[in-house]
């Protein structure tokens, strides 16, 4: 919500395993951003905001 | 029998009051549904009926394939949240157990039109300049 650039999806991985494989997820929660990034466990709102400025190059 | 408890039900509609704009649910299922879309149809029904503020639509992945991709769902069963705009919040297979209270939480977010994040993390999202897809994957607790 805030930002117009930002989309974000909730995934149940036990529905789609082809993302669990796809993402080498062996544990959760698993985020991925641009489907490059991997964080992997719960993160600080402050956190997450970082880990995407850094997988967009800022 | 709902998907929800009764006292489940009440809590709910208590923490719905907080909502303060309209929210709609969108919801994206097929015709011969799987049956993690029944139940998650069914749950989105009980949920929307428990304020006045959420409306809920469901549409066919298949027959209004158009309609999913501008909303940028590509899998099913799929919940997307539209306040005054779409803001790309998508959830994707039933939401059980814990994921319930994100989904709410959500809820109320939309419906009050304010994420709740601290000035330093708005600021942060600001600096966002480029499109940024974030998937989120969890498991049933």
């Amino acid at each position: 919500m805030a930002s117009d650039h930002i989309t974000a999806d909730m995934v149940e991985g036990s529905e789609f395993p082809f993302l669990v494989v796809k993402y080498n997820v062996s544990g959760v929660p698993h985020s991925v951003i641009n489907e490059k990034h991997s964080i992997v466990g719960a993160q600080s709102d402050l956190e997450f905001a970082s880990a995407i400025l850094k997988a967009i190059g800022k | 029998m709902g998907l929800l408890k009764e006292k489940d039900r009440e809590k709910v509609k208590k923490v719905f009051e907080e909502i303060e704009k309209d929210v709609k649910i969108v919801m994206f299922t097929q015709e011969t549904e799987c049956q993690q879309c029944e139940m998650t149809r069914k749950l989105l029904e009980e949920i929307s009926g428990l304020s006045d503020k959420l409306s809920l639509e469901v549409h066919d992945f298949v027959s209004e394939a158009g309609l999913a991709k501008n909303y940028g769902v590509d899998k099913i069963p799929a919940i997307v949240l539209i306040g005054e705009r779409d803001y790309g919040l998508h959830f994707y297979g039933l939401p059980s157990g814990f994921e319930i209270n994100v989904l709410i939480g959500d809820i109320i977010d939309v419906g009050k039109r304010n994420p709740e994040l601290s000035k330093e993390v708005t600021a942060e999202l600001a600096k966002v300049d480029r499109p940024v897809h974030i998937q989120v994957l969890v498991s049933p607790t």
